[in-house]
């Protein structure tokens, strides 16, 4: 039995008995009734202290403390039973069908493998490992994220990060990240921009670098009045402009839903509307249908750019 | 790769608690959700047949019968016989997912059962990273989703009015709803046009107008989907440095990219049409279309006619 064979089957033999036992076991009786511990007692020692890490990296709680009140000079552990296993209560079949699919919407490595797991504990819960597939809607939550999981870690252990960013132009940017959230198919990292001294959000798939890790965790502290939301710029509608244009007779089906219309002659109608910031592509998608007349300034960009595209 | 103790462990404290709930499995079938192979499940079951409790004896040993690797099974799980707590982001998957479901969701009852399974679960974990990880898209409160998903659920012809982008028409049409689906933020209804005899895809937010028809239990039974594939043409188009930010909005076209020296070539798949005419007519800044000739000569007519009504 190798090494690794030998760790395994200890970690997992003191699982079990700190999760059985109903008091506090010192490690004097960890050594002596759980099977793996042998040598010197500094040995054990030591590869108690390495278990105790490692389970507690695997998300098991260890509790220390003492089993007689009176007297407190050996300490002992435990694992709580109602910490350890999942408690969720009875799941009816429709409740099993949206977990599944919550646990299976996703493409982010992190959120794809983790959904998996919990699926894994779910259908140990409710014995429902062959189940038909569930659910008929299709959805398609988000585009792929390669660097999603180094971006988990940062923001969770709070270390700041250097990338490369490519937009107008490519530049290295040093980011105390605060969160990620997922608009309209794709991830926004938001952060304290360490050169800007502003929060800045970044539009993940223009990450064109790894994610390097340039302190140690708990490098910072997250404001506490800090949400995400009011610093997406895509959930505000920003500024409108006026516009009016003369429009062909028919056409223009869906600026006309939002307008105020005219007729002007057996062609043209004249139609009054706002338009937030991407104006240019909305009126340049009706082509030779749409004549712009005010703003001028804007007339004068839609002029000039469509002589730049001929 | 090899594999670590501690990925080990964690496998078989979930191995143990999911064959005692799910007994009969193969091995074949028990690796595959395991994301393992067969002989490496066998090898964790013959290592957790040596575990057990403090005195080791058959009574205090995990008892795993898995000779016939057709059929495991847990005989005696010892304490292990319950899953383990779902980790704080094995929580937060599920708890975004269920957002994302509630907002798909059509049926008051139904985001309504979303929405308290989502608490039951977030009150597993107590921590403020529910708050850095999150969706943004709104919930979509749309009165036609909720008409088109019962019309589905009764199967039941519907007439809309449609507004299409690309044809820049209203019309109305009759059609039989599929399925809905959401791509990006978006929810689309997939249905079969009557008229057109085809599968059709329609945004929800350009429906103006909705009216309830017939059941017809049996209408899509035998209607055989045709393969629109065959349609798909190759085009080929070279922009500027902002050639970045149209394979990012039109991802879902796009075949292929290379950038040098600034400037774009990309390969588009598409449907030949109004769509990519108007596509590369909006875009804001110059597009050459390398080919198709016929959709660059369209293109060019197309400008030249707009700028002709400022001249």
């Amino acid at each position: 039995m190798g090494v690794s064979d030998q760790k395994t089957e200890r970690l997992i033999n003191l699982t079990m008995a700190l999760l059985a036992t109903k008091r506090f076991l010192s490690k004097s009786e960890i050594f002596e009734t759980v099977a793996g511990y042998t040598g010197s007692l500094e040995t054990k020692e030591r590869m108690f202290e390495r278990d105790k890490d490692d389970l507690r990296a695997l998300g098991i709680t260890i509790h220390v403390g003492s089993h007689d009140p009176l007297f407190e000079d050996e300490l002992g552990y435990r694992i709580y039973e109602n910490e350890y296993e999942l408690e969720l209560g009875a799941l009816t079949p429709s409740e099993l069908s949206y977990l599944s699919l919550a646990a299976t919407l996703w493409r982010n490595q992190l959120f794809a493998s983790s959904g998996e797991q919990a699926l894994l504990k779910l259908d140990a819960l409710a014995g429902t490992a062959l189940r038909e597939d569930f659910g008929h809607a299709a959805l398609s939550l988000e585009n792929e994220t390669p660097l999603f999981p180094a971006l988990w870690e940062a923001i969770t252990t709070l270390r700041t990060i250097v990338f490369t960013y490519r937009s107008r132009s490519t530049s290295r940017r040093r980011l105390a990240p605060y969160g990620l959230t997922l608009w309209h198919g794709s991830w926004y990292l938001v952060g304290l921009d360490r050169d800007k001294e502003e929060i800045r959000v970044f539009r993940v798939s223009r990450i064109t670098s790894e994610i390097e890790f340039e302190s140690a965790p708990n490098a910072f502290d997250i404001p506490a009045d800090f949400s995400i939301s009011s610093h997406l710029v895509m959930l505000n509608t920003g500024e409108t402009t006026k516009f009016t244009a003369r429009v062909r007779v028919g056409r223009c089906q869906s600026l006309r839903a939002k307008s105020t219309i005219t007729n002007i002659d057996s062609e043209w109608d004249r139609i009054e509307f706002s338009l937030g910031g991407n104006w240019l592509e909305q009126l340049l998608w009706f082509g030779p249908d749409l004549t712009l007349e005010e703003p001028e300034e804007h007339v004068a960009e839609i002029t000039k750019i469509l002589g730049d595209k001929l | 790769m090899r594999e670590g103790a501690l990925d080990r462990v964690a496998r078989a404290l979930n191995l143990i608690p999911f064959i005692t709930h799910n007994p009969g499995l193969s091995v074949v079938q028990i690796a595959e959700r395991f994301n393992s192979t067969p002989a490496q499940i066998s090898k964790d079951l013959s290592l957790l047949h040596m575990c057990g409790l403090p005195g080791y004896s058959h009574l205090e040993l995990l008892d795993i019968d898995y000779e016939d690797p057709e059929y495991v099974s847990v005989t005696d799980a010892q304490v292990l016989d319950q899953p383990r707590s779902l980790t704080q982001v094995e929580a937060l998957t599920l708890v975004l997912g269920l957002q994302a479901l509630s907002e798909l969701s059509t049926n008051p009852e139904e985001r309504l059962a979303i929405t308290n399974l989502q608490s039951r679960i977030g009150a597993l974990y107590e921590n403020q990273i529910s708050a850095q990880i999150t969706i943004s898209d709104a919930v979509v409160e749309s009165p036609v989703i909720a008409e088109v998903d019962r019309a589905i659920r009764e199967k039941r012809f519907v007439t809309i009015e449609y507004n299409s982008a690309s044809s820049d028409s209203l019309t109305t049409r009759t059609i039989f709803p599929l399925d809905l689906f959401y791509l990006n933020g978006i929810a689309y209804l997939h249905a079969i046009g009557v008229a057109e005899g085809e599968e059709r895809t329609f945004r929800i937010d350009r429906i103006q107008n909705y009216s309830t028809g017939e059941i017809d239990a049996e209408f899509a039974n035998g209607f055989t989907s045709r393969n629109h594939a065959s349609d798909h043409k190759e085009v080929q188009i070279e922009m500027g440095e902002d050639g970045l930010f149209f394979i990012e909005k039109h991802n879902e076209i796009v075949t292929s990219s290379n950038e040098v020296g600034g400037i774009y070539q990309i390969t588009l798949t598409v449907t030949p049409g109004e769509w990519i005419l108007r596509t590369l007519l909006a875009w804001p800044s110059p597009i050459t279309v390398v080919q198709p000739a016929s959709l660059s000569q369209q293109l060019r007519e197309r400008i030249a006619g707009t700028l002709a009504n400022y001249q």
